[in-house]
C-alpha cells in the first residue's frame, strides 16, 4: 500500500472502493452508488451523490465546510483539504480511504 | 459582565472562528468577493434605520424584528465590523469609535433580549427551547437503522436546500441551531440539539422555491454526550461520528409532528429536486448577478427591520454598487484570515480602529 494523499479528517471511518471524480456539479447526477466521491469541493447539488457515496474526498475545505458537515451527518468517511485529489486520482482507480488518520492509499 | 467586555469577548470568539474558515470553502462566491460590493452601504442603511427606530420603538420591539439573534451576529460580523471603517475611509459617513462601540453594545442587548443567545458555548437558554414548536410533546422517536438513514438524508437535504437559497455565507437567513442543551429524557442525560429551518419557500426572492414542500421545520435530536467545539457562527466542529450517537429524534414540519419515515422520505425527495434545481440556477448566474442576489437576500431577510421599503433600499444599493464597480465582475483575492495571528484578526474586526 502506498500513501498518495493526506488531508484533514472531516468524518472518521475507513472505506475501500473505486474512485468517481466529479469535476462539475452538473455531472453529479451520474454518480454511481457505492463509489468514492472525489471532487474539488461540494455544494448543495452534490447531496444526492453524497448520500450514495462510500467515502468523500475533496481538494479544499476544513472541518466546517459543506462536505464535512454533510458527511458527518450521513456517517460517511470524509477527508477534506487534500489539495490535488482531483488531479492525482482517476475514475475507476481503487483506493483505500483511512479517515481515522486522514490518509488515502493505493494498493 | 460589563458591556465593554462583551465586545472584547465577541472579538475573541470571532478571531478564533475565523481561523478555522478557508475563504474558498464558501459557495458560490467567497465573502470578500461578495461583501465588498455592498457591506458599507448595507451597514449605513441598517445603522440609520436603527437610529430612526430607536426613537419610536423599545428595544424589545426592535428585537422582535429579527428571526433570532444569529441574524445580529451575522450582521455584526459581515457588515458592521469592517463597514464603519470603510464608510470613514471613503468619506461616506463618519461614526466615532465611541459611537461604534455603543452601537455594538446595543446590538448585544438586542441579542440578549431576543433569546439570551450570546457568543458563548451555551448559545440558547433551555427556556428558549420550550418555546419551539413540538417541544412540549416530548414525543421523541427511537430510530431503526432504516428510519435513521431516511432521517439523516432528510436532514442533509434540508441543509442543502437552505444553502441553495441563502448561500453558505448567509445560511442564518434560513436556519439556526440551538445547542448544546443538557436534557434529561427517561432519566438519562442527553445532549439536545435543535435545528430550526425557516423561510424555506422564499418565492419573492427565488421563484423556483415554490416547489419546496416545507416552509418551516424544527428538528430535535438527542445524543449521547460527545466532544465538540463551536464557532461564533454556530457551526459544530467535531471529529466524532455523531451519527452513531443519536438516540432519539423528532421532526416538526409546518407545525405538524412527522412520525413516519415514509412521509419524511417523500419530503426529502421533493426537497432534493428543489435544491438541485435551485443550485444549478444559482451556478448559471454570472458572478455579478450572484452578488446582486446576495444584496437582495440581505435586505429581503431583514424586511421586517427595513419595513415595506426594503425593495427600494435593495434597488438603490444594487444600482449604486454596480455603477461604482462597473459591469465587469471584480474578482478580488480573499484576505487569508487563516494565516493571521489572533491579535491581527481581532484588530481587523475591531470597530474601535480604522484598520482593515
Amino acid at each position: 500500500m502506498k500513501k498518495i494523499l493526506s488531508g484533514v479528517i472531516a468524518s472518521k471511518g475507513k472505506a475501500e472502493g473505486e474512485v468517481f471524480v466529479v469535476d462539475k456539479s452538473n455531472k453529479v447526477n451520474m454518480f454511481p452508488k457505492g463509489k468514492i466521491l472525489v471532487t474539488e469541493m461540494t455544494n448543495p447539488a452534490f447531496v444526492p451523490a453524497m448520500i450514495k457515496a462510500k467515502a468523500i474526498l475533496t481538494d479544499i475545505g476544513g472541518i466546517t465546510c459543506h462536505a464535512a458537515i454533510v458527511s458527518r451527518e450521513l456517517g460517511v468517511p470524509c477527508i477534506v483539504g487534500l489539495k490535488d485529489a482531483t488531479k492525482k486520482l482517476k475514475s475507476g482507480q481503487v483506493v483505500i480511504v483511512d479517515a481515522e488518520k486522514g490518509d488515502v492509499y493505493v494498493k | 459582565m460589563s458591556n465593554k467586555s462583551q465586545l472584547d469577548i465577541f472579538l475573541n470568539s470571532l478571531a478564533k472562528s475565523l481561523g478555522s474558515l478557508e475563504s474558498k470553502e464558501f459557495w458560490p462566491l467567497n465573502p470578500t468577493q461578495m461583501l465588498a460590493y455592498y457591506d458599507a452601504d448595507f451597514l449605513l442603511d441598517f445603522y440609520l434605520r436603527y437610529q430612526h427606530l430607536k426613537k419610536k420603538k423599545t428595544k424589545k420591539q426592535i428585537a422582535e424584528l429579527f428571526e433570532n439573534s444569529d441574524f445580529l451576529i451575522d450582521f455584526l460580523v459581515n457588515f458592521a465590523a469592517v463597514g464603519f471603517k470603510v464608510l470613514e475611509q471613503f468619506n461616506i459617513y463618519k461614526v466615532s469609535f465611541t459611537d461604534r462601540e455603543a452601537f455594538f453594545n446595543e446590538m448585544f442587548q438586542l441579542m440578549k433580549i431576543k433569546d439570551g443567545n450570546l457568543f458563548s458555548l451555551s448559545r440558547t437558554e433551555p427556556a428558549a427551547i420550550s418555546r419551539l414548536p413540538g417541544a412540549k410533546s416530548k414525543d421523541f422517536i427511537k430510530p431503526t437503522e432504516d428510519s435513521k438513514r431516511v432521517f439523516n438524508e432528510f436532514r442533509v437535504s434540508l441543509f442543502g436546500l437552505n444553502w441553495s437559497y441563502y448561500y453558505d455565507l448567509f445560511a442564518v437567513f434560513g436556519s439556526t441551531s440551538h445547542w448544546p442543551v443538557f436534557y434529561k429524557y427517561k432519566n438519562i442525560n442527553y445532549l439536545l440539539i435543535v435545528d430550526e429551518y425557516y423561510n424555506q419557500r422564499p418565492t419573492e426572492l427565488w421563484p423556483k422555491s415554490k416547489t419546496s414542500p416545507v416552509q418551516r421545520v424544527t428538528i430535535y435530536r438527542l445524543f449521547r454526550p460527545f466532544k465538540f467545539k463551536q464557532n461564533v457562527f454556530g457551526r459544530l466542529s467535531t471529529k466524532e461520528n455523531i451519527n452513531d450517537k443519536m438516540e432519539f429524534y423528532q421532526v416538526v414540519v409546518d407545525g405538524k409532528v412527522v412520525k413516519s419515515a415514509e412521509k419524511m422520505q417523500l419530503f426529502k425527495d421533493q426537497i432534493m429536486k428543489t435544491s438541485s434545481a435551485q443550485t444549478k440556477y444559482v451556478e448559471r448566474l454570472k458572478p455579478l448577478k450572484q452578488v446582486e442576489k446576495a444584496i437582495e437576500m440581505s435586505y429581503y431577510s431583514h424586511r421586517k427591520f427595513f419595513g415595506s421599503n426594503w425593495k427600494k433600499y435593495f434597488q438603490t444599493v444594487s444600482r449604486r454598487s454596480l455603477k461604482m464597480f462597473g459591469d465587469k465582475f471584480i474578482k478580488q483575492e480573499s484576505k487569508n484570515m487563516a494565516g493571521m495571528s489572533l491579535t491581527a484578526k481581532r484588530k481587523t474586526m475591531d470597530p474601535r480602529n480604522n484598520e482593515f
